[in-house]
């Protein structure tokens, strides 16, 4: 993993097209700004991971009680 | 060609009704193909059966059902991975989780199910929108359209 660090206003350019901002910071949480085309999805993490175990809680379920 | 369910035991299935899944489903990466089964007993849950794995049966709930004010706004990347073209040829649905104790049954709002019912290509997406939570409370819904006046989809 590459790891850089940024100091407040201070950027980072992934490819061509998309600009990631450091905007604000404190000793548990950053905000980011994002600039990218609307082609590129930006998603939190962790919808993904509760998605994957949505899915798989599903999957477990007893349908019987359902009827 | 025959197919093993959950939910209604052994059923003939004809290909026209696969869905391909390129990417599989979260958690479910290396399952692609599933068929959409509506049991009727089973209103207003159907389900996403998995045809490489017969113990495989994701229960889901039309969205619109749910909420009539749903309104998820899809990644172009998505619609376009699904080749959707027409509105009117995609369906969306959700994933539902029902525990133990059915009361504290949940639906995944933020990650619907999109099918491309004319090409018979789906995916589910994370929508853009972040007023939806992965685990929406729906018992009382539920049991609001099992009971109530709309119609099986």
């Amino acid at each position: 993993m590459l790891v850089l660090s940024r100091k407040v206003n201070e950027t980072i350019i992934i490819g061509d097209d998309i600009k990631i901002t450091l905007l604000d910071c404190n000793s548990d949480k950053a905000s980011l700004g994002f600039e990218a085309p609307k082609s590129v999805k930006i998603i939190r993490g962790e919808l993904l991971v509760d998605t994957i175990k949505a899915n798989i809680d599903a999957v477990a379920c007893n349908f019987d009680d359902l009827k | 060609m025959i197919l093993d369910t959950i939910i209604l035991g052994e059923i003939e299935v004809s290909d026209e009704k696969i869905i391909h899944f390129g990417k599989g489903l979260p958690g479910f990466e290396e399952l692609h193909n599933f068929v959409l089964l509506n049991p009727e007993k089973m209103y207003p849950i159907l389900f996403l059966q998995s045809v490489e794995n017969s113990k495989i049966a994701l229960p889901v709930i039309n969205p619109f059902n749910v909420n009539k004010d749903y309104s998820p706004s899809v990644y172009d990347a998505d619609l376009e991975e699904l080749k959707i073209t027409d509105a009117e040829d995609v369906i969306l649905l959700n994933v539902m989780v029902v525990p133990a104790d059915k009361k504290k049954m949940t639906v995944n709002m933020v990650a619907p199910i999109i099918i491309n019912i004319k090409k018979l290509l789906g995916k589910q997406v994370i929508l853009q929108n972040n007023q939806y939570s992965v685990r929406e409370p729906l018992y009382d819904i539920f049991i609001g359209i099992k009971n109530g006046g709309a119609k099986p989809c």
